[in-house]
């Protein structure tokens, strides 16, 4: 792979981490550029700008991972390449894992809960 | 509630473990009709990763849009019609980063995409979403759990998953090896077909004439008769399909 091929795989992996990074400010980005006289928005207004943030945020992380694949797919030998593509899958296993766990905690304290309420007079389940 | 079968409270919340499998199931039957159409480990990770992202992206999306953008893309429902048209939108991107990809993985995604609706349905069923219209006839089932109770109702998601996972065998039937031109296009039509026909018998359809979902089918079928047409795969095969 020449210089200048390595050089436009950096730069593309750097695109890619920002647009990573960015996502996690959005929302305080939109919400310091949307605030209206000291006011957020609030109502359906308020469900509608943090709708615009996260479908926003989904289509950079994508951004990202399209970036990275371009990389990967151009310009296989490059190393920032190879390690930001293990970083993305340790943060991706770690993220699932996570939600697993966060699955399995709900539904312990769920059915301990619905147990509970079992046991009051009156309950209809 | 007659003879109706009673779906309760499961202890294992069903429908994230029929989503994964069916994103197990799906990916792993691209993963290896790729790597049998001779594509290369890095291109067939790169694929997945791309289509895995895209497809829980435009699942998410839809529901956000639907919604009129009142709801975000966590607290949104999951849509199988918003998934596929992620799914179809990754192959896009995929084939532009890496041509040499495209005409495989747009086989394997449509291929796989009754596989992964069949099992995500069962799903679906054993939850109490998506479910259909009142009924109460044979097979009709109430639900009687923590989230609904409502029923008799027909068991829709059972019969979309057995319309799916049949579609997906015709598929295995169609596919012939390196030369399986109108497979996927096929695979479209049928999906989409029968999704617009079951859509009649889901509670979201009654008092409407044509529904969201049904307008999008209807796209997805004239896209796949126009590339059936262009092809020039409109003409029976000479080899006989059931033998």
């Amino acid at each position: 792979m020449s210089p200048e091929e390595n050089k436009r795989a950096n730069i593309l992996c750097v695109i890619s981490l920002a647009c990573e990074v960015v996502p996690m400010f959005l929302n305080g980005i939109l919400s310091a550029l949307l605030t209206v006289n000291g006011t957020w928005y609030v109502g359906d207004a308020q469900a509608f700008m943090e709708s615009i943030g996260s479908v926003l945020s989904g289509l950079l992380f994508i951004a990202g991972i399209v970036l990275l694949i371009i990389v990967r797919v151009k310009y296989p030998k490059n190393v920032f390449g190879k390690v930001l593509m293990w970083v993305y899958i340790v943060i991706g296993v770690i993220m699932l894992l996570l939600v697993i766990a966060a699955m399995v905690f709900l539904m312990v304290a769920c059915n301990a809960c619905f147990q509970e309420l079992r046991n009051c007079p009156g309950f209809l389940f | 509630m007659g003879g109706a079968w009673t779906i309760r409270d499961f202890s294992i919340e069903p429908y994230p473990v029929a989503f994964l499998l069916s994103f197990a199931a799906g990916l792993g039957f691209v993963s290896l009709l790729l790597r049998r159409r001779g594509q290369t480990l890095n291109i067939i990770r790169c694929s997945l990763a791309l289509l895995l992202v895209m497809t829980l992206y435009g699942a998410r999306l839809y529901g956000v849009v639907a919604s009129g953008f009142q709801k975000n893309l966590l607290t949104s429902g999951t849509s199988s019609l918003g998934g596929a048209m992620g799914l179809l939108l990754a192959v896009f991107l995929m084939g532009k980063i890496c041509p040499g990809v495209r005409k495989d993985l747009w086989l394997a995604c449509c291929m796989a995409l009754p596989l992964m609706y069949g099992i995500a349905k069962t799903g679906c069923f054993l939850a109490g979403c998506c479910y259909g219209i009142p009924y109460g006839g044979p097979l009709a089932v109430s639900y009687q759990n923590s989230r609904i109770q409502i029923g008799p109702v027909f068991p829709v998601q059972l019969l979309e998953s057995a319309v799916f996972l049949l579609i997906f065998v015709v598929g295995l039937r169609l596919y012939r090896g390196k030369n399986s031109g109108g497979t996927a296009s096929w695979m479209m039509l049928l999906c989409a077909a029968a999704k617009f026909g079951l859509e009649f018998l889901r509670q979201e359809h009654v008092g409407r004439l044509i529904t969201g979902n049904q307008w999008v089918c209807g796209a997805f079928f004239l896209a796949a008769v126009i590339s059936l047409l262009r092809e020039g795969k409109f003409k029976v095969r000479k080899t006989s399909f059931f033998v």
